[in-house]
């Protein structure tokens, strides 16, 4: 019995995890390559949230089919805000800064207003739970870890393996030497914009059926996706996985054990990392 | 004196004599009433601005408001203290505290430090909301008192319950702590302040103790954030974690760069712009923070300088016509 | 007792050695070049010396006091200016107010006084914006008091940088590339200007790859390869070394020794 107060935590907090590093790599990703560390991601992950609701409910298409579809929608819709609003502030990092924080308050309070304040409910897509070693898991949480496993492989194989993928860390590692070695970076900001936003809206699609979906659920998967990235190290995948894993796990025991003051968890990790190792624990140079 | 300090002069004495005989001018209530909170959101804007000279972007400036606004509210209300009693406590754990950060996390720098400053608002938005007692827990405390009555010997003791009265409170701390900011601009230390947000480098090497510069402004910028907060209690009654959020920072970097964040009169412009706007916009209150981003995106994206700067621009291009051109 | 001491002086950065065991004198008055090829470890001992980034392992004496590891301000407040490798001004200041900010050290204008501007204080600004209108008229900028820095050419940001350092009375000067990208006119103001500072009394160690301004200019000359010292002694006697001439000069090179 022990084992299962202690042991059920720990597995909740890896599928959530898996969820939270996707939404940190979509981050990390916009950031390495543009050098802007977009608010507002909070919000596009309550987007791929609000996108598979209503393709589910309203166009009742299958889960299967919504989630791809919602992905898709928020990548082209990353590609139209990188070109509408942050390349204008090239790179400057106050303006990208304060045009982040415009953004919040235009995708939230358009939300709520489309979307009415209260909060949705999916019917889940797997209903039934699970249980072995006496742990129970809803078939739901799972699909989701699983889903989410496989979107951080294909992010890994398209970013080690493919050549967009290293043109990206080409960028991400400096600038101007890629720029020197030919790279497109105006080709490379949306591409950057398009998986980063695609990978949060892929978040939001994946916890769709499992949470509820409202205006304002980005805010907290900001401040805990600022966290892993800090903690994982900017830049680094392995370093997001590992980060968010860490995060996940951290907060569900939190949650378990302490309550509500464990929300400060996420900010107190990330604010020790950054006075002792800036980089993170795998990150590169600062 | 040169003309250009002469006619500053006089629009300082303008201004203040304005801000002094504005309960006369303004008789309505309620206008008043937001009056006085545009000075306590000038308060807050400019001590933010004060930290941004030396190149530091405090996004948790908020937090400090909040810690102002619950220690001497609670002070106030739970332990009975005198609100003149509370005040300069209040002050006083804010500058510790800022102090104590200070320190320790403005070594790191850039987009580092912002992320850093919205992690402490949000770990001081939960303490808050941790302890019912004091601090009255996720409610917060409500219903609070106005301020204490002062006595004065042999004249009727002042109170402040009327809007005229807190009206007046408010624009002296205002005043105070403007005056406070626009001295440390204006004086040697505020040039080292821009010198240090154009090249902490070059500053070291000149001989200039970055660390410590950064923390003078950054805690004098949030002792003056904490008496805002202390004067935004006085005028709601109540004080809860969500009064002062990474939300309502962000209010203050936006008022700052609509309005210009190169001089010391751009961001009080851009409160005043944007909280009239935000008056205005009362009708279609829903959609203000739509409209607001918008003009955000337009303002950042579009002018440069903000406010200020096309002013000056305006100024600038209108001196030029019919003056010589300069070799 | 020499001016600056480095004893043994080394600075690892991760995996590559960048300077090795250096050992170097500097005596008052003295104008002293370190040459040698990109990467020899040339800026990461001025980063060493100003306290930028301290050396790994080694010794650093200032007049006759340890500065290792010390902070750069704590180290300029001893009499130590240095000018970087990619220009560093204060680039939305003016120019004036560029080199006032140099005079940090000697402002002598206590913190509460500047702070309410009192009578004394005024006065006291107004002798250093007059130090400061002297030292930009000292490097050609007397028509270009009031321009923001970064509105400058590259050749009078140079300058400026140099008139930073300056203004303080340092008792050593760090030169990084002072006359990189400047024309031949401008080269030959720059050594004029070095010159001079050298007679106000401000020792001198440069970094630079003009070899006709190190020869003409320096004292003595340094030559650093891969880290480590390949020769010291006066311009004559480098210009003349067979190891230098293969490493760094190129076996073309002639100069007028």
């Amino acid at each position: 019995m022990i084992g299962e107060a202690l042991l059920q935590p720990l597995i909740a907090g890896l599928l959530t995890g898996m969820t939270y590093v996707l939404v940190a790599l979509g981050l990390t990703v916009i950031f390495s390559i543009m050098n802007v560390l977009n608010f507002a991601h909070g919000e596009i992950y309550m987007f791929g949230a609000f996108c598979v609701y209503f393709l589910c409910t309203l166009l009742h298409l299958n889960y299967v089919l919504a989630l791809p579809a919602a992905i898709v929608l928020v990548g082209v819709f990353g590609i139209a805000m990188e070109r509408i609003c942050f390349r204008p502030a090239q790179g400057d990092m106050l303006t990208s800064v304060i045009v982040s924080i415009a953004l919040i308050w235009l995708f939230q309070t358009a939300a709520q207003l489309i979307f009415g304040g209260e909060p949705r409910a999916m019917r889940e897509f797997l209903p039934s739970t699970v249980s072995f070693l006496h742990i129970r898991i809803s078939q739901s949480r799972l699909a989701a870890g699983l889903i989410s496993l496989l979107l951080l492989v294909a992010v890994n194989f398209f970013v080690y393996r493919t050549k967009q993928g290293k043109a990206m860390q080409a960028v991400a590692q400096d600038r101007d030497a890629a720029a020197l070695q030919g790279i497109d970076l105006d080709r490379l900001g949306p591409l950057g914009f398009a998986i980063g936003c695609a990978l949060a809206g892929a978040a939001g699609g994946i916890m769709a059926p499992i949470l509820y979906i409202d205006a304002t659920m980005g805010a907290s998967v900001l401040g805990k996706s600022l966290a892993i990235i800090v903690l994982g190290g900017v830049g680094s995948i392995p370093g997001a996985a590992v980060g968010g894993l860490i995060v996940g796990v951290v907060e569900s025991y939190g949650q378990r054990f302490l309550g509500y003051p464990s929300s400060t968890f996420p900010f107190l990790i990330m604010i020790i990392i950054l006075l002792f190792k800036r980089t993170g624990l795998m990150g590169r140079k600062a | 004196m040169s003309r250009k300090t002469a006619w500053a002069a006089i629009l300082d004495a303008a201004i203040v004599a304005v801000l002094l005989c504005m309960p006369l001018i303004v008789r309505n209530y309620y206008w008043l009433g937001a009056i006085t909170f545009m000075l306590v959101n000038v308060l807050l804007t400019t001590s933010f601005w004060l930290v941004m000279t030396t190149g530091q972007v405090n996004l948790g400036h908020g937090a400090f408001a909040a810690i102002g606004a619950y220690i001497s509210a609670a002070l106030v209300a739970v332990y009975g203290f005198s609100s003149w009693l509370s005040l300069p406590i209040a002050l006083a754990v804010a500058g510790v505290v800022a102090l104590v950060i200070g320190v320790i996390t403005l070594r790191i720098t850039g987009i580092y430090f912002i992320i850093t400053t919205i992690a402490l608002a949000e770990v001081v938005r939960i303490v808050f909301g941790m302890w019912e007692h004091p601090f009255g827990g996720l409610v917060g405390l409500l219903n609070l008192r106005p301020p204490t009555p002062i006595a004065l010997p042999r004249l009727p003791e002042i109170r402040f319950v009327s809007k005229p009265a807190l009206y007046y409170l408010v624009l002296v701390f205002v005043l105070l702590g403007v005056g406070i900011v626009r001295r440390l601009h204006r004086s040697s230390i505020g040039l080292v302040f821009r010198g240090i947000k154009e090249s902490d480098s070059l500053a070291e090497h000149v001989g200039v103790n970055t660390m410590g510069y950064k923390v003078l402004a950054f805690v004098v910028g949030s002792m003056c954030a904490a008496l805002g907060g202390v004067l935004y209690t006085y005028m709601t009654g109540n004080i809860q974690p969500t009064s002062f959020t990474m939300v309502q920072a962000n209010y203050y970097i936006v008022w700052a760069a609509v309005g210009g964040l190169a001089t010391f009169g751009g961001p009080i412009l851009g409160v005043a712009a944007l909280n009239v706007l935000s008056e205005l916009l009362r009708p279609v209150r829903e959609y203000e923070p739509i409209i607001y981003a918008l003009l955000l995106l337009v303002a950042m994206l579009l002018f440069k300088g903000g406010l200020m700067g096309a002013i000056r621009r305006i100024w600038d291009s209108a001196g030029k016509i019919g003056s010589k051109e300069e070799a | 007792m020499a001016l600056l001491e480095l004893h043994k002086v080394t600075k690892v950065f991760g995996g590559l050695v960048a300077v090795r065991d250096l050992d170097l004198s500097i005596e008052p008055e003295e104008i002293v070049g370190l040459i040698g090829p990109n990467g020899a470890g040339k800026t990461t001992v001025f980063n060493a010396i100003s306290g930028a980034s301290g050396p790994t392992s080694g010794a650093i004496l200032f007049k006759g006091e340890d500065i290792t590891g010390l902070k750069p301000h704590a180290i300029a407040r001893k009499g130590l200016a240095r000018t970087f490798q990619m220009t560093t001004i204060f680039s939305e200041l003016t120019v004036l107010q560029n080199i006032r900010l140099g005079s940090h050290l000697v402002s002598n204008i206590g913190f509460w006084p500047a702070v309410f501007n009192t009578m004394k204080a005024r006065k006291r600004e107004g002798e250093l914006y007059e130090r400061a209108a002297e030292l930009a008229d000292f490097m050609g900028l007397s028509k270009r008091r009031n321009e923001l820095a970064k509105n400058l050419s590259h050749g009078h940001q140079r300058s400026l940088e140099m008139a930073v350092a300056l203004v303080a009375n340092p008792d050593l000067l760090l030169l990084d590339e002072p006359v990189a990208g400047m024309s031949v006119e401008e080269t030959s103001e720059m050594m004029t200007r070095i010159r001079k500072a050298r007679e106000r009394g401000v020792t001198i160690l440069l970094v630079e790859h003009d070899m006709k301004l190190v020869m003409d200019v320096c004292t003595r000359i340094c030559v650093l390869n891969f880290g480590a010292k390949l020769v010291e002694g006066i311009p004559r006697e480098v210009c003349e070394n067979k190891e230098v001439i293969a490493a760094y000069l190129g076996s073309e090179y002639r100069h007028t020794c």
